[in-house]
């Protein structure tokens, strides 16, 4: 079997199901063409260097499949992958302990007194601008709106992913949209 | 609507391009060696198994025979 062989709309589910069986590496290629690329750039979003970024996607990626048959297809297998890179990227930076405060979970209120912040405002900014923010906000504000703006998730499974209920989940979202906001204003004061 | 955040994910996605090569390499050359060791486990788990039952005294086939001469008394 070869990697060309294998039908384009074949299920995720099913290539796991006949990789597992066979342990024929394309399967194997299939999985690794459709997620590498977006396990790397959430690596280097969340972790801002591209060479940390290459070695932290193999390291996930040998997790993802020395554990494939742990995965019970209670989820979508994007989301389950996507929870390993998330939780993988932020265990690193808590272990190294660079910048404490990037990691603060914020208990702060002050945010909520302010007006919601719409959710064009952060999918029209320019994509250079919303690089800029994305490394100045806190590591956990950056994930989330990565979860819900770029992997599109709902706020059940992004409580999943997170451990917090879905009210929780979705004040957390409101007030990572009202830090971007402010950071934005901070950075470009003169438009 | 745009979505920025999708345009920055393809702006990631090209620089993984260059990139993508050599780490498929490493994975797949470590998926090989954890196969190899799970491979060699396999063929000698039982033997390794058996010098460790010998270097603590026992024997399995000993054992072994102590059971069918039980199970098959001659007297």
């Amino acid at each position: 079997m070869l990697t060309r062989d294998i039908p384009s709309t074949m299920s995720d589910e099913d290539i796991i199901k006949e990789y597992l069986a066979t342990q024929n590496s394309a399967y194997f290629d299939v999985l690794y063409k459709r997620y590498s690329g977006k396990i790397f750039g959430k690596c280097i979003s969340l972790l801002k260097d591209e060479a940390r970024a290459a070695d932290a996607t193999q390291e996930i990626f040998m997790k993802i499949l020395l554990n494939l048959s742990k995965f019970s297809g209670k989820s979508k297998f994007s989301t389950w992958i996507y929870s390993i890179t998330y939780n993988f990227c932020i265990d690193m930076i808590r272990r190294e302990k660079k910048n404490p405060s990037m990691l603060v979970d914020d208990i702060e209120t002050k945010y909520d007194k302010e007006d919601d912040v719409e959710d064009a405002y952060l999918l029209e900014m320019k994509v250079k601008r919303l690089k800029v923010i994305l490394e100045e906000i806190p590591l956990m504000d950056k994930s989330i709106l990565l979860m819900k703006y770029q992997d599109e998730m709902s706020i059940k499974e992004i409580s999943g992913i997170t451990h917090k209920s879905e009210s929780a989940v979705k004040m957390k979202i409101k007030r990572a949209k009202q830090k971007f906001r402010k950071t934005y204003k901070d950075l470009y004061k003169e438009d | 609507m745009n979505n920025s955040f999708k345009e920055l994910e393809k702006l990631h996605l090209e620089q993984f391009e260059k990139k993508s090569p050599e780490i498929k390499n490493q994975i797949e050359g470590e998926t090989s060696s954890y196969r190899f060791i799970g491979d060699v486990l396999d063929l000698y788990f039982n033997k390794i198994v058996g010098v460790f039952v010998a270097m603590s005294g026992g024997s399995i086939n000993s054992d072994q025979s102590e059971i069918e001469s039980k199970s098959n008394p001659t007297d």
